[in-house]
């Protein structure tokens, strides 16, 4: 007797079930490296799936890495355009107090 | 009565008083309002309007620009959220600025020469690799559509998740997705073989 990839908890269901979660992670690795995923059932899921399958846990570490080292690039900034905002935010300050002081 | 006074610069004249004279304490109001909400913002407006621009000058000028309109448009800003505020005023600038050739629009590969910045401020615990990773990096950064490195930036950086994204950038949330799925992509396309591609190996 065959069974059906349908039957729940077969061999074969499982199997494709395993098939359609890693499709689903892949989809979303993003959205999960990201924090968009809502926790719950879903979430979980995807998560226990990155740690299980070797090729969506790589494509996740790829993002996680690339994120970390943007920050680190792009999260300092010029100081000294800084200064130049800090100052120009002064001189509007003051050129209010005069408008009011007039 | 004033009306037309009061409406061109809400909040800086007193619509009671038939002078135009501006009322003091409203205005110390509003210095205090910027003071408190939106300077300690400069960081994130620098960092913002270098993702939103091609080069170092042309940032300085967005930057500068979004902070007096946001000076100017303080007394209609409710309070609530000062980076997304600031973001908006920021790409609508971006958007005006870039009129002339609609860059900032456009998705596609702008053919623009990334400017060398010498000026880059290196963390000497930095270990060599891991410099001249950040160096192809930047560059690779410079690169992409200011569209995407913009968004890369308020996800990556400054943390927004994608819906606040979308909205201050005012773009559906599939468009958020997608663009940085495809800024990622570039970048992890410039960055193949370096140890930032784990998966350099296997390729």
């Amino acid at each position: 007797m065959t069974v059906r990839a349908w039957v729940p908890w077969t061999k074969p269901w499982r199997q494709r079930r395993d098939f359609v979660i890693c499709r689903q992670t892949l989809d979303r690795v993003q959205e999960i490296v990201d924090g968009e995923i809502p926790h719950g059932h879903t979430a979980r899921t995807l998560e226990r799936h990155l740690t299980a399958c070797r090729r969506c846990g790589e494509e996740a570490e790829a993002i996680r890495t690339l994120k970390i080292a943007i920050t680190r690039v792009c999260g300092e900034c010029d100081p000294e355009a800084v200064a130049k905002l800090h100052q120009l935010a002064r001189r509007l300050c003051e050129g209010r107090e005069e408008i009011a002081g007039t | 009565m004033n009306g037309a006074l009061t409406l061109s610069r809400p909040g800086i004249l007193d619509p009671e008083s038939r002078s135009g004279r501006p009322v003091a304490t409203d205005l110390d109001t509003q210095n205090t309002r910027f003071e408190e909400l939106i300077v300690p913002e400069m960081p994130f407006l620098a960092r913002i309007s270098r993702a939103m621009s091609h080069s170092q000058a042309e940032a300085d000028d967005l930057a500068q620009e979004t902070l007096v309109k946001a000076f100017r448009a303080i007394d209609r800003f409710d309070g609530k959220y000062p980076r997304a505020w600031l973001t908006r005023i920021a790409r609508n600038t971006a958007i005006n600025r870039d009129q002339r050739n609609r860059e900032f629009l456009q998705t596609e590969d702008s053919t623009v020469e990334p400017e060398p910045d010498p000026g880059e401020v290196t963390n000497p615990e930095d270990i060599v690799l891991s410099q001249v990773v950040d160096e192809n990096l930047r560059t690779a950064l410079d690169q992409l559509p200011p569209s995407f490195r913009t968004l890369i930036q308020l996800v990556d950086v400054e943390g927004m998740s994608y819906q606040e994204a979308a909205d201050v950038m005012d773009i559906p949330i599939g468009t958020v997705m997608s663009r940085l799925h495809r800024g990622r992509e570039r970048l992890r396309k410039a960055l193949s073989g370096t140890s930032l591609d784990p998966q350099s190996q296997n390729r």
